[in-house]
């Protein structure tokens, strides 16, 4: 295990070099100016050439990346070419805002997605269950900003019901209205849940209906198995046969997607990020790649790609955990 | 036994998750309360820099206007008249090249500190920092020296005569910024700078909380103006637009800006206002469409002309946009009666100039061209244009007449649409390229286009040096590359008497006119609505957001007392 882990250790730094190589040059060829405002003094060959002179982009390529590589080491991101903040300040602001959408999103997935799957495999004959296939197969479809924008449309909007807020973690108001303890708390724990309902709710969607149909199909193949069957010979219950006989066998794919997890939660969604208001690492993204600002767009996209990779390296492991019979060298 | 011991790794599970959030959460909560009753207004994207000499974006500066003073201000009721704001009294010499301003006393920063002449010499030092790269340091080009001459008084010396220069010193362009602050300040406290800003303004900075989304701004309570009535202005980041109106519909925000116009007659209950009746309103000179809540539904409601004018310039060094007569006969495809999807719900004022529509320099002289395809049609075939080989399109020595529009994708492209169905009807063919705004800006900088949609916001008088001039062809805003107005250009642009170099700009515009390097579309409209506890609300197209809080009141909050200036 120890050489395993040592070997893999190795190409996961590798890989992640030469991603961070492909990123820095594709980043460095996009065209269009650093932070180009909206008027024409902005425009002005002056103030670009400045502006370049600044940020060292008249330097040859290699130096510009050896230079990024050398601070990135140090888990130094240089600062933001737009606001002048060091990176690593502006990620450790927005990552959080991003990861209280995540998290919860996360774990609906599995907390909804592996019963529902689990049990449309074991009522895969009835009407209802080919009901509720299509069902999630139709929710899938739906892209995410179109089920952002209807949300606020029918639960937001007073035209409809105005259930939940249209945007943002938490009320204005709330530091004037919250009181202050126990009660502040428990105010503020429920006024953030109440924001997050909703683009939790578009998180939750589509890739809950993708785990439910994963895991309904690895649960088919796994139930007709012969060991489930000797399982049901042996006299255990039908719920132990499905948990610990069955669906063990079927969570191979399953850690799979978990290790595409572990970025996401990092990175968020650009989309609900967008259409909720919440100003998260996926949201901070976008805009640094629309303000070609070079130095966030590297961090972000360094930190995702390693997130990644640990990723598969973790899932890798927990194969062992789940199936005893895969062997690491 | 054994049940209960495996559930025990998951609980805990859950409970680290749980905790983590919470933590989580618990890092996004703002400190501290802010006060008395708040105007929310809506800001369609977020503010990141607070500092006026480098933020990039409009929506900055409809913050830092009231974080901010200037030297003077332009007086609303007329445009050729300043006001003293922290300058009092102001001289400028004979020649034009000395310009010196006595400042007014007893104004401090909102950190306390007293605010002196050498707070405004060092403004100008900062804005010339090659770390900032900022463009105020191109414009401010002219000025040679800022000297000191006492703690109230500041003189700028000049290389030459520049009204320009004068005009963007005492405007919004030059705000002054505080030298105890930032004079020894790298490039991290000038970020820091950024997000807490100090200012001698009207309103100074509480606190910008991401997660609410809510940039807070509280009166100013030792400002040396006039008192607004509103203790504490929140800005409410909405980039999207659905949210943005469900938030103002549920009165978590009083005041909306930049409603399409599909949501602006949404919003309006009272149909005996069409838009053909509001466009009326809007063209008979004032450009302000304005219903108090009450009158024309349960929210305030307004349109108004904006300094932001849209055009199309065309690349008058490539063929066939280097003839006077295609460019004349493009600019008779434009239908000025209704732009965008609907039409007959466009709001737009159509311009014929680069000059503010109700600023002095603007030729009313100069009329919109009608649609007429014929007109055009029949201009083309003068120039030797026409469809010989009766496919439908204008042709000539074996070559079609095609014009390419590149503009950014994000852009409103109703109004090319609208073009290219006329041209097609003449018998041009117009293509509509939309391009991510990087490749947009570079194909704008390397003057690789047929035709560049755009849109600028005009100061009050605008520098023709920039935009017209040929020195500005090749690396500045020239983008068609005319050149056939240079001496008229560098005429007005000595001039220091106003009327005089009024009457230049106003043959310039006619000139352009005439040549049609730039296909002028309209002034734009902007929409706004605000709930019925706010009064006072009116529109001032000079100001970087179109309208100043300071005018006005909420009708739940105890009344104010003025205070003395």
């Amino acid at each position: 295990m120890a050489r395993y882990l040592i070997k893999r250790t190795g190409v996961l730094v590798a890989t992640l070099l030469g991603i961070t190589m492909l990123t820095f040059v594709c980043v460095r060829l996009l065209p269009g100016e650093v932070a180009a405002g909206d008027d024409r003094a902005a425009d002005a060959a002056e103030t670009r050439a400045a502006k370049r002179r600044l940020h060292a982009l008249d330097r040859p390529l290699a130096v510009q990346y050896a230079q990024w590589l050398g601070r990135s080491v140090r888990l130094d991101f240089g600062h933001s070419w737009v606001t002048r903040r060091p990176v690593g300040e502006t990620l450790r602001e927005a990552a959080p805002r991003s990861l209280q959408v995540m998290i919860p999103a996360m774990v609906l997935w599995y907390l909804l997605g592996i019963p529902l799957g689990v049990f449309l495999a074991l009522r895969h004959r009835t009407a209802a269950a080919r009901l509720a296939t299509a069902g999630l197969f139709a929710l899938y479809s739906v892209p995410g900003f179109v089920a952002g924008t209807l949300l606020i449309v029918w639960l937001a909007n007073p035209d409809q019901v105005a259930w939940f807020p249209a945007s943002g973690l938490q009320s204005d108001t709330l530091a004037d209205t919250a009181g202050s303890g126990l009660r502040a708390t428990w105010r503020f724990l429920l006024d953030r849940v109440w924001h997050l309902a909703l683009p939790v709710a578009c998180m939750v969607y589509a890739t809950t209906a993708y785990l439910a149909e994963q895991t309904r199909v690895s649960m088919l193949d796994s139930l007709s198995a012969p060991w489930v069957r000797t399982a049901r010979s042996k006299g255990l219950s039908e719920f132990r046969v499905v948990t610990r006989h069955a669906l063990r066998n079927a969570a191979i794919p399953l850690v799979t997607l978990a290790a595409l997890a572990l970025p996401a939660a990092f990175t968020g969604s650009v989309f609900i990020e967008r259409i909720f208001s919440i100003q998260g690492i996926g949201w901070a993204l976008v805009q640094a790649v629309e303000e070609r600002d070079h130095p966030v767009v590297m961090a972000i996209t360094t930190i995702a790609a390693g997130l990644t990779l640990l990723g598969i390296l973790l899932s890798d492991l927990l194969y062992t955990a789940v199936d005893p019979r895969i062997e690491l060298r | 036994m054994r049940a209960r011991r495996s559930r025990r790794p998951w609980v805990g599970l859950c409970g680290l998750i749980g905790l983590v959030w919470c933590g989580l959460a618990a890092s996004t909560l703002p400190a501290g309360d802010v006060g008395d009753a708040a105007v929310r207004v809506s800001l369609h994207m977020p503010v990141r820099d607070l500092n006026p000499l480098t933020a990039a974006h409009a929506a900055s500066a409809q913050v830092t206007d009231y974080l901010f003073d200037h030297l003077l201000e332009r007086a609303s009721d007329a445009l050729d008249r300043y006001e003293g704001a922290l300058a009092e009294r102001w001289d400028v010499s004979d020649d034009g090249l000395v310009l010196t301003f006595q400042l007014r006393r007893g104004v401090r920063w909102h950190d306390g500190q007293p605010f002196t002449a050498r707070d405004v010499a060092f403004t100008l030092r900062l804005c010339r920092r090659p770390e900032l790269a900022s463009p105020l340091a191109q414009a401010l080009g002219d000025v040679e020296t800022c000297e000191v001459i006492d703690d109230h008084a500041v003189r700028f010396r000049l290389a030459r005569p520049s009204w320009r220069v004068f005009a963007v010193l005492v405007e919004s362009a030059f705000p002054i910024l505080p030298r105890h602050r930032l004079e020894a300040a790298g490039p991290e406290a000038l970020a820091e700078f950024g997000r807490r800003p100090i200012g001698t303004g009207p309103y100074r900075f509480v606190r910008h909380d991401a997660a609410s989304n809510a940039l807070t701004l509280e009166r100013n309570e030792h400002y040396w103006g006039d008192r607004p009535a509103i203790g504490r202005i929140v800005f409410k980041v909405l980039t999207d637009r659905a949210a943005a109106l469900a938030e103002f519909k549920r009165g978590g925000v009083d005041f909306l800006s930049r409603l399409s116009a599909d949501d602006f007659f949404g919003l309006l209950e009272d149909r005996r206002w069409t838009a053909a009746r509001i466009r009326e309103a809007l063209r008979d000179g004032s450009g302000v469409f304005l219903l108090p809540p009450g009158a024309g539904g349960r929210f305030g409601l307004g349109a108004f002309a904006t300094t932001r004018v849209s055009f199309v310039a065309w690349n008058c060094r490539r063929p066939p946009l280097d003839e006077r007569g295609v460019r004349r006969a493009l600019a008779s495809l434009l239908d000025r009666r209704g732009f965008g999807r609907d039409p007959s719900r466009s709001l737009g004022r159509p311009v014929t100039g680069d000059q503010v529509w109700f600023g002095p320099a603007y030729n009313h002289e100069v009329p919109c061209r009608p649609l007429d395809p014929a007109a055009a049609r029949a201009e083309l075939e003068e120039a030797g244009w026409f469809d010989r080989d009766g496919d439908g399109w204008l042709d000539r020595a074996g070559r079609r007449l095609t014009v390419r529009i590149t503009y950014p994708a994000q852009a409103d492209d109703a109004v090319l649409r609208q073009l290219q169905g006329a041209a097609r009807t003449a018998g041009v063919e117009v293509l509509l390229d939309g391009l991510e705004h990087g490749l947009f800006t570079r194909r704008k900088n390397e003057r690789d286009f047929d035709g560049l949609y755009l849109a600028w916001v005009l100061d009050v008088e605008e520098d023709p040096y920039v935009a017209w001039h040929s020195c500005a062809a090749v690396d500045g805003a020239n983008y068609s590359g005319f050149a056939a107005a240079d001496a008229l250009i560098e005429e007005a642009r000595a001039t220091a008497d106003p009327a005089r170099r009024w009457s230049l700009l106003r043959r310039l515009h006619a000139r352009i006119d005439a040549e049609q390097p730039v296909l002028f579309v309209q002034a734009e409209t902007l929409l706004v609505a605000w709930q019925p506890r706010l009064s006072g609300v009116r529109f001032h197209p000079l100001k970087p957001s179109g309208w100043d809080i300071r005018e006005w009141g909420i009708a739940d909050a105890p009344p104010q007392a003025a205070s003395p200036r």
